[in-house]
């Protein structure tokens, strides 16, 4: 189920970022449902035991 | 000898000055007369250092006159996009948050070209912070596509392909952390190549996510690709993603063979080809077939969980963008460009478990092609863009989520990955074929692409606004 989030939710995403919003967050109310829409896959993924990749990932991928 | 940079590549450009045929002040000369010719067209430059290019061209020609090594590019007049540090310049980062940076020190990249010889011609313009890939930018202007000025060049590394498109430079170095060195060269139709990450150093180019941005070349041609890969590469103790593998003389191997029998090439059955312009399909099973002709065998691999990588991607993306821009956007938001600042603005949205798991799949991504993609085949094919350049009013947001959609599950896996001209659509606009190779294997893959290059016209094809 889609769920709405609403302006004060974005605005207190945005002041617990610590960044000035714009249009008061309506962009970002916008963007949330966005990214709920875009990860929803990712999110239902099943991952088994595999651990995340380390940032710096090219000596852990030297196949030459 | 005049100089015509019509079809002069930076390969052919080196051999004439070391031959002495044409010395490199014609050639530096030659490049800033068409950037006084075109600019007001594409765009493609912030800042221009024609006086400094000269002197140093001038320097160069002192060199060889008394006998004296040049290095591998030989006085060559190259440009920078505007990301990377170098001593003395502006860079601006295509923000106002810049817009009065001086670098005062040369990016580590920028360091070894100035080594192999390299002349700059200046920086080039960009989506602003590289957060975009329209090139549509709200304090330096938009950069316009060379074979249609009406629409976009693409992005990030926007001037660096439309400059080198049309012969302001022989060649550039661009970023790309989700396509923005290949979806400019395949929109603007010459080669971009992104090279394993590590492979090229990130130190002094600004950020735009840590871990999935790479440094790239932007050329005509697949040689000059290899040639300047030869000049840029290699382990740097200052950058902390930086790989210790050992670099190959890729120019050299380039020669080794002229067909492509025995390779074996994976046709992603999953995600690489859904949803591509009519046009953009056409050309590329026409250059796989042309692929297969020269010998290599063409099978369909699977590419497990692929459809989620461009989630992932902007899920790292995003978050890393907004750490390193925090105080900047904190302290002057209105500074940034409205587009980038609301793509900055998700990164706050994003949780850490979006984060988390996008790391996590990057792990299995690359493990599956580790070990059931790569041990199958030798190279990947697909098409650079789904769509060609679009016209620059009709290209938000949804356009650059479109543009970045087959290139950036190659940043999450760190892969090398080419693109090369392969076509035209119907209204004579480049089409971009993709090819990727294992980690570290990039001489493989420009010989392959170099072997299918010079066996198709399309690099020789002349943009109609040169012969004006």
């Amino acid at each position: 189920m889609q769920k709405q989030i609403g302006p004060r939710t974005a605005l207190y995403l945005g002041s617990l970022a610590r960044i000035p919003l714009i249009d008061d967050g309506r962009h970002l109310e916008s963007t949330l449902r966005r990214i709920e829409r875009n990860t929803a896959a990712l999110l239902a993924l099943d991952f088994g035991e595999a651990e995340p990749a380390p940032c710096f990932i090219p000596r852990q991928n030297d196949v030459s | 000898m005049s100089v015509d940079l019509g079809h002069l590549d930076l390969t052919e450009a080196a051999r004439l000055v070391r031959e002495r045929h044409v010395s490199p002040i014609e050639i530096t000369e030659a490049c800033l007369a068409r950037i006084v010719r075109l600019e007001p067209d594409l765009n493609a430059f912030i800042t221009i250092c024609g006086e400094v290019a000269l002197q140093a061209a001038g320097r160069a020609r002192e060199t060889i006159i008394q006998g004296g090594e040049r290095g591998l590019l030989s006085s060559m007049p190259v440009a920078l996009k505007d990301l990377f540090h170098m001593a003395g310049a502006l860079t601006t980062a295509g923000s106002k948050v810049l817009a009065n940076n001086v670098s005062v020190e040369d990016a580590e990249a920028v360091r070894r070209l100035r080594s192999a010889g390299a002349v700059f011609l200046g920086k080039l313009n960009l989506h602003e912070f590289a957060y975009g890939a329209t090139g549509v930018n709200p304090h330096y202007g938009v950069v316009h596509n060379p074979w249609d000025i009406d629409r976009i060049a693409g992005g990030s590394s926007s001037g660096s392909a439309a400059a080198v498109a049309a012969g302001e430079c022989l060649a550039s170095l661009g970023t790309d952390t989700g396509g923005s060195v290949r979806i400019p060269a395949a929109l603007c139709g010459i080669v971009g190549l992104k090279p394993t990450y590590g492979r090229i150093s990130r130190r002094g180019v600004i950020p735009l996510s840590w871990s999935l941005d790479h440094v790239g070349t932007l050329t005509r041609t697949v040689r000059d690709a290899a040639l300047l890969l030869e000049a840029v590469a290699g382990e740097d103790p200052g950058d902390p993603s930086s790989a210790p593998q050992p670099i190959a003389q890729y120019s050299r191997r380039l020669g080794e063979r002229q067909d492509l029998k025995g390779l074996r090439i994976g046709k992603p059955r999953e995600h690489f080809f859904d949803h591509i312009d009519a046009g953009v399909l056409r050309a590329v099973i026409r250059a796989i077939e042309k692929l297969e002709e020269l010998g290599a065998e063409v099978r369909e691999v699977s590419l497990p969980h692929i459809g989620e990588a461009p989630a992932a991607v902007g899920a790292i993306q995003a978050p890393e963008a907004l750490a390193y821009h925090h105080r900047w956007l904190n302290e002057r938001p209105e500074d940034y460009g409205e587009d980038v600042r609301g793509r900055l603005e998700s990164g706050a949205a994003y949780l850490a478990l979006h984060y988390v798991q996008a790391q996590r799949l990057r792990e299995m991504l690359i493990r599956e092609w580790r070990e059931q993609v790569f041990d199958r085949v030798g190279v990947l094919v697909a098409p650079t863009t789904p769509i060609v350049a679009t016209p620059i009013g009709e290209s938000g947001l949804a356009v650059t989520m479109e543009l970045i959609r087959l290139t950036n599950p190659f940043n999450l896996a760190g892969v090398p990955a080419i693109s090369i001209p392969c076509g035209f659509s119907e209204a004579g606009l480049p089409i971009g074929l993709q090819l990727a190779a294992p980690w570290f294997q990039e001489a493989e893959l420009l010989r392959v692409a170099h072997v299918y290059e010079q066996a198709t016209e399309w690099r020789k094809r002349q943009i109609p606004i040169l012969s004006l």
